[in-house]
């Protein structure tokens, strides 16, 4: 069964393979460089089956990129949340393994949409632009 | 035993654990209802009971795999009669249903993003119906001979009545042979053969062949008599008609 710690580094690596210009840190980091993904869990659901053989973890992916040009920022945060675009991340973790999203064996990520685009975001004190991305993950234990 | 939430009810299914597949799991009993009233009745329905069903059904997220997976499981084994230990803890001593079911309605996937469910029914396929037992033998490793699991407390076997035992492998070596064995007292230090299960080679389930009573024992085990490899095993033992 996959740990949280590798689900984190699963999903930070899905992320960096969509571009090579992007920071991806699979837990908080103190000062992220820009452009980063973050990846924070946010919510666990440890009673879905019996004997939890099913689990499903909440994660938010943040996207910040940097705020020094606003439009170029978000040109940016479109290109990583447009479905069709090749830095896509909702369509990289959609095209991890089968079933789709199936990051680690018996582990399945999707991203059932994004919220609080755009703002004022501030992680560590560096001001920045973004987006969250909403990804629950399906963790069958048993595997 | 006080209320308590209800986190790993176990449903051993022939060589499948459904525990951590299922959310839901339900096993009911009922018997038809047959009108017996007359103008004697003093104004009063006057009923008596016919023949009598078990159903049971689990619901929970639907997998599959080559074997030992709810699809395999379910749609290989439609209409086939296996062994079912079902309980609402599992844990050794504690109680545990025991029958022999066929698998009568299977039904799977569902609305778009939601995990894949499955709903699965079974009703009971032989004269016995459901007994009611202890688990004797958690969902667990199998390596050597000797005791196997916990010694139950079933009380003595009545005349007209019988020893039941159901037996599950879920991870199989080479081979076992598992006894049940019965004493008059928790320490087993003079236990009675009163069964034997196997030799098991694969994964599976087995309804021991019953043992008539009267049996004046009390106390029953599994005892492991012979093995080759090592396996994952559960079972349970109880009393009934």
């Amino acid at each position: 069964m996959a740990t949280l710690t590798q689900i984190r580094d699963a999903l930070a690596a899905v992320v960096l393979g969509v571009d090579d210009e992007i920071s991806t840190y699979p837990r908080i980091p103190q000062k992220p460089n820009l452009p980063a993904a973050v990846v924070v869990p946010t919510e666990g659901n440890l009673a879905m089956t019996m004997k939890r053989g099913v689990i499903e973890l909440q994660f938010e992916i943040f996207l910040l990129v940097s705020v020094a040009d606003f439009d170029n920022g978000q040109r940016d945060l479109d290109v990583y949340l447009d479905l069709d675009s090749p830095q896509s991340v909702p369509s990289a973790i959609w095209n991890t393994g089968a079933p789709p999203g199936t990051i680690l064996p018996g582990v399945q990520a999707r991203v059932t949409g994004w919220r609080d685009y755009g703002g004022k975001f501030e992680a560590a004190g560096v001001d920045h632009l973004g987006v969250r991305l909403l990804v629950p993950v399906l963790v069958s234990r048993s595997s | 035993m006080t209320e308590f939430a209800l986190l790993n009810a176990y449903s051993y299914v022939a060589g499948h654990d459904f525990t951590g597949d299922t959310n839901q799991v339900e096993l009911s009993g009922e018997a038809t209802v047959l009108d017996a009233t007359t103008f004697r009745s003093n104004g009063w329905n006057e009923r008596i009971t016919g023949l009598k069903n078990l159903a049971f059904n689990m619901q929970g997220f639907w997998q599959s795999a080559t074997e030992d997976a709810v699809d395999p499981e379910a749609f290989g084994d439609l209409t086939v009669s296996r062994a079912h230990t079902f309980g609402p803890v599992e844990s050794e001593g504690q109680p545990a249903y025991m029958f022999m079911g066929l698998k009568s309605r299977y039904q799977w996937l569902g609305e778009l993003n939601t995990v894949t469910p499955f709903t699965l029914n079974t009703v009971g396929s032989d004269g016995v119906g459901v007994v009611r037992g202890l688990l004797a033998k958690a969902k667990g490793a199998m390596t050597a001979t000797g005791a196997l699991g916990s010694v139950v407390n079933l009380g003595a076997v009545p005349s007209g009545q019988y020893l039941y035992a159901t037996f599950h492998v879920f991870g199989a070596g080479t081979t076992a042979t598992v006894q049940v064995q019965s004493d008059d007292a928790a320490g087993m230090a003079s236990p009675t053969l009163r069964g034997t299960i196997g030799p098991v080679t694969a994964r599976g389930g087995t309804w021991m062949v019953r043992v008539p009573g009267p049996i004046t024992d009390t106390h029953y085990r599994f005892n492991v008599s012979a093995i080759t490899g090592a396996f994952v095993a559960a079972g349970a033992i109880g009393i009934g008609r």
